[in-house]
């Protein structure tokens, strides 16, 4: 083997590893992952679901057959909150009626880029989402 | 000539173009930089803004009108579209100095549908329509019973702070 190929392998390297660098580097700067559109998006769906009556909600104006069905099977308790009534429905064993009020409620609000779960007790709903950051909120339910 | 020379201004050209790269790179990451730290301030900014506008605020509109108080949109855990347009019906540089911002912000009320109707300060009836590279976006869930018959829904109170 001659040396111009010796030469010639530590230039690549070199390069390599010098561009390597490079790229992490810019990377680094580049890549700064912001948390505070998923923080409020959880924030405000569970204020809302703690403080909302389901008798506040225009059901029909949400369009959805789900939520009518409910309604018009007269399972939704109008003296409930959103969430009394998720973890109602759950308790009693319905949990596809927790979904569908989950989901309902949420339905269009949030972007595809954005998945959402909602658990109480186990996992009551969830959308999926390519998961590159993850923001979780509790809060304490009673129903 | 011999061939060391030739080795030579190899060895300098090398050095030439890495300089050259070494130079673009840190011009690129100082942009970057500079541009995430706009950037950041934006999102502050747009984060206390839209926490403000989720309360129920402090004052009358009528001493909003003169620099008195918080805005806040928010009454009985309910957007008050009444508080709204009291907001609304300040002037721009008003609007912006209660909001405690030298930058501009348009906020805005969207239905579930995506639909941006009368409720909104500023011209824009579309993130689209703003045209800067400077611009953070956030949105907020609230309550607002649209017709004032009890019911009503979630929408989104959208909150855009650009340059």
């Amino acid at each position: 083997m001659k040396k111009g190929f010796f030469f010639s392998l530590d230039a690549f390297f070199a390069i390599m590893i010098f561009t390597l660098i490079l790229v992490s580097i810019y990377g680094y700067f580049v890549n700064t992952q912001e948390l505070r559109q998923q923080y409020f998006y959880s924030e405000d769906l569970l204020d809302l679901f703690i403080k909302t009556k389901m008798s506040e909600i225009n059901i029909a104006e949400i369009n959805n057959e789900n939520l009518n069905q409910l309604n018009q099977w007269n399972m939704i308790n109008p003296d409930f909150t959103i969430m009394e009534q998720v973890v109602y429905f759950n308790d009693k064993g319905y949990l596809n009626y927790s979904q569908w009020v989950v989901n309902n409620m949420t339905s269009d609000l949030l972007s595809d880029r954005y998945g959402f779960s909602f658990d109480v007790q186990g996992l009551i709903y969830a959308r999926e989402g390519s998961a590159t950051s993850l923001v979780s909120r509790q809060r304490f339910v009673s129903g | 000539m011999k061939k060391a020379q030739f080795w030579y201004g190899d060895f300098l050209v090398a050095v030439m173009i890495l300089m050259i790269i070494g130079m673009l790179f840190v011009v690129s990451i100082r942009d970057l930089t500079s541009r995430n730290e706009i950037l950041k301030d934006l999102t502050l900014e747009a984060s206390d803004i839209s926490s403000i506008l989720m309360t129920e605020g402090y004052g009358t509109p009528d001493e909003w009108s003169e620099g008195i108080g918080t805005i806040g949109f928010i009454a009985n855990n309910k957007f008050d579209e009444a508080k709204f347009n009291s907001f609304n019906e300040l002037s721009f540089a008003k609007q912006r100095a209660m909001l405690g911002t030298y930058n501009k912000v348009w906020v805005y009320i969207e239905d579930r549908n995506g639909e941006i109707g009368d409720l909104h300060n500023l011209e824009y009836t579309s993130i689209n329509e703003i045209n800067t590279n400077n611009l953070v976006h956030l949105k907020r869930f609230i309550f607002y019973d649209d017709n004032d018959d009890g019911k009503g829904d979630i929408y989104i109170l959208g909150v855009v702070v650009f340059q």
